[in-house]
């Protein structure tokens, strides 16, 4: 393109970002630069510090910006039940039903062969861990509910099996194929008392 | 009975139309055309609005016409008296699908329009290979089932992770137990298609039989199911067997994936056996049981799509065909010669006129 060569730079970053196109970024760009100094300035400070600061739980593998999360910290939680999701962003969308009160643990993905994920690429070993340590009555497997997510709930509740833990998996009311993220409040809502428990 | 009817069809890039705008009628449509006409592609391209797909499985880039970059189909349907817009384009590897201008997902359209074709290829569902006739049972369940059609696409999914997974077991990347939690997703998805390829296949054998007989060829026509594998005891016993079998050549030995159906001809296999003209009439029969079967179940007279067929077949064989006709909701039939065609045919019809040189245009001759 004839831009300016720092612009150029601009807009082929802006480009990366999930879901922005050629043209967005281009919108993007303009905007920021005729934005008031301080609107950009504020962005770049925003992305600096999140990068920073931002990190994984040491607990659970929650977003959290201390050592523990703010879930993990609170001591009204049920630490009894604990709650596995694939991603730090599934906690969010369960949090907004307001019905669990209890624990998570974030798998950082699911078992995919042709993703060269095996039960090993994620943090199962620190399931494990936190399980023989403490009190845990039950575990909530809330994986997606695709192929993935289901292998990863079946390969779990068969290596908790032995430890005599209740294990139930979120499953009424979330269509086959989709993902957690995408199911509204009240279907995980529905989903969270219907849970059923699997050997 | 209700019935479907195609009121409009418009085509851009698909195929020999680069534009095309066809208001077609209710009842019987004959269209008449030389050699690479078109008339093939006009089928194709109804059929297309019922399964997203190519109904001669064909791949979306080779029906583009040369040198664009999409096409799209449209199509206006009249259902339950109510008009329903069916959009459809493709661009860039990429279908999508609006319903009354709502975007929807490809998977809705199942059985929003269904058509039967029929025509010369479709001898392969009797003499080719098992691939055809899976590939028949999992498009005319999928119409009529729209959770086959995500058991099939979940099947799929499973079956790619397993033989990936076998592989990488194979070269001691993974352990075997790593298998377990797929092998229980794969019966359990693998045995509802299998229930329902058999409940389909049950509901149909008697009416193809009933038809084959009203030929009036002598023979005895039956359809029986043959599934890979039986049940889940039998599955699940067979996978510790053939466990170390797959891992070896990195594939999943059974399951559906691998089942066949087969016409049977006082006893002997149709495939092998039967004559050229024999092996016809089992088709013609399939196709007529189909929409009988239709109208059965789901009260709808499905849009029947036939190409080419009536200069293939003798005079029993075309009587059955227009018997069929006879209590046939909207029906597309194509032909070289309108003057090769039953005369009785032909009075009620639309005649349509599909010139070789400019396929553009299509004219009524009567
Ligand atoms: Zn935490």
């Amino acid at each position: 393109m004839y831009y300016p060569e720092p612009l150029n730079k601009l807009i082929i970053a802006l480009g990366k970002l999930p879901g922005v196109g050629p043209k967005t970024a281009q919108r993007l760009a303009f905007h920021l630069l005729n934005a008031p100094p301080g609107e950009a300035r504020d962005l770049v400070t925003a992305i600096t510090e999140a990068r920073q600061k931002i990190h994984y739980c040491s607990v659970c593998g929650n977003l959290t910006d201390r050592d523990l999360c703010s879930i993990c910290s609170d001591p009204q939680r049920d630490s009894s039940i604990i709650c596995v999701v694939e991603e730090a962003r599934d906690i969010i969308a369960l949090e907004k039903t307001r019905q669990y009160r209890g624990l998570y643990h974030v798998l950082q993905g699911a078992i995919s062969p042709m993703d060269g994920i095996g039960p090993e690429q994620l943090t199962v070993k620190e399931l494990l861990g936190r399980l023989s340590e403490r009190e845990v009555k039950e575990v909530v497997l809330a994986t997606n509910a695709d192929v993935e997510g289901e292998a990863t709930a079946l390969y779990l509740a068969r290596l908790i099996a032995p430890m005599e833990i209740k294990v139930t998996r979120l499953a009424y009311g979330i269509p086959v194929g989709s993902d957690l993220e995408y199911a509204d409040e009240i279907t995980l809502a529905r989903a969270f008392s219907g849970r059923r428990q699997i050997k | 009975m209700s019935a479907i009817e195609l009121k409009q069809l418009q085509l851009t890039n698909f195929r020999s139309y680069n534009q095309l705008s066809w208001e077609c009628k209710p009842g019987l449509n004959i269209i008449q055309g030389p050699n690479a006409a078109g008339k093939t592609n006009l089928l194709e391209a109804i059929g297309y609005l019922s399964f997203v797909r190519s109904i001669r499985q064909q791949q979306d880039q080779k029906i583009m016409s040369r040198g664009s970059s999409f096409f799209k189909i449209k199509g206006l349907c009249l259902s339950n008296k109510e008009l329903m817009e069916l959009d459809i384009v493709y661009q860039n590897n990429n279908k999508k699908l609006t319903i009354n201008r709502n975007q929807h997902r490809l998977i809705d359209l199942l059985g929003i329009f269904p058509v039967i074709f029929f025509g010369p290829d479709d001898l392969y569902l009797v003499k080719g290979s098992p691939f055809y006739r899976r590939q028949y049972l999992d498009r005319e369940i999928s119409i009529r089932d729209r959770s086959y059609c995500q058991c099939l696409q979940t099947y799929r999914r499973i079956l790619l992770q397993r033989n990936r997974l076998l592989r990488e077991i194979k070269y001691g990347n993974c352990k075997v137990e790593e298998l377990i939690p797929w092998n229980s997703q794969m019966v359990a998805t693998g045995i509802i298609i299998i229930h329902k390829r058999r409940h389909f296949l049950e509901a149909l054998a008697p009416l193809v039989q009933e038809i084959y007989a009203g030929m009036g060829a002598g023979e005895y026509l039956s359809l029986h199911y043959k599934p890979n594998i039986a049940n889940e005891e039998d599955w699940l016993a067979k996978i510790t067997v053939v466990e170390r079998q797959e891992i070896e050549v990195g594939m999943s030995l059974w399951g559906p994936h691998r089942d066949d159906f087969t016409f049977l001809l006082d006893d002997f296999e149709a495939r092998f056996f039967a004559s050229q003209g024999q092996q016809r009439s089992a088709v013609l029969a399939l196709k007529i049981a189909e929409a009988n079967y239709f109208r059965q179940t789901i009260g709808v007279m499905p849009v029947l799509l036939l190409d080419d067929v009536f200069s293939e077949l003798d005079l029993n064989r075309q009587s059955a065909l227009l018997e069929l006709l006879q209590g046939a909701g909207q029906t597309f039939l194509t032909t070289t010669e309108i003057a090769r065609l039953p005369q009785n045919l032909i009075c009620d019809a639309t005649l349509w006129q599909l010139d070789g040189d400019n396929s553009d245009i299509l004219k009524i001759i009567n």
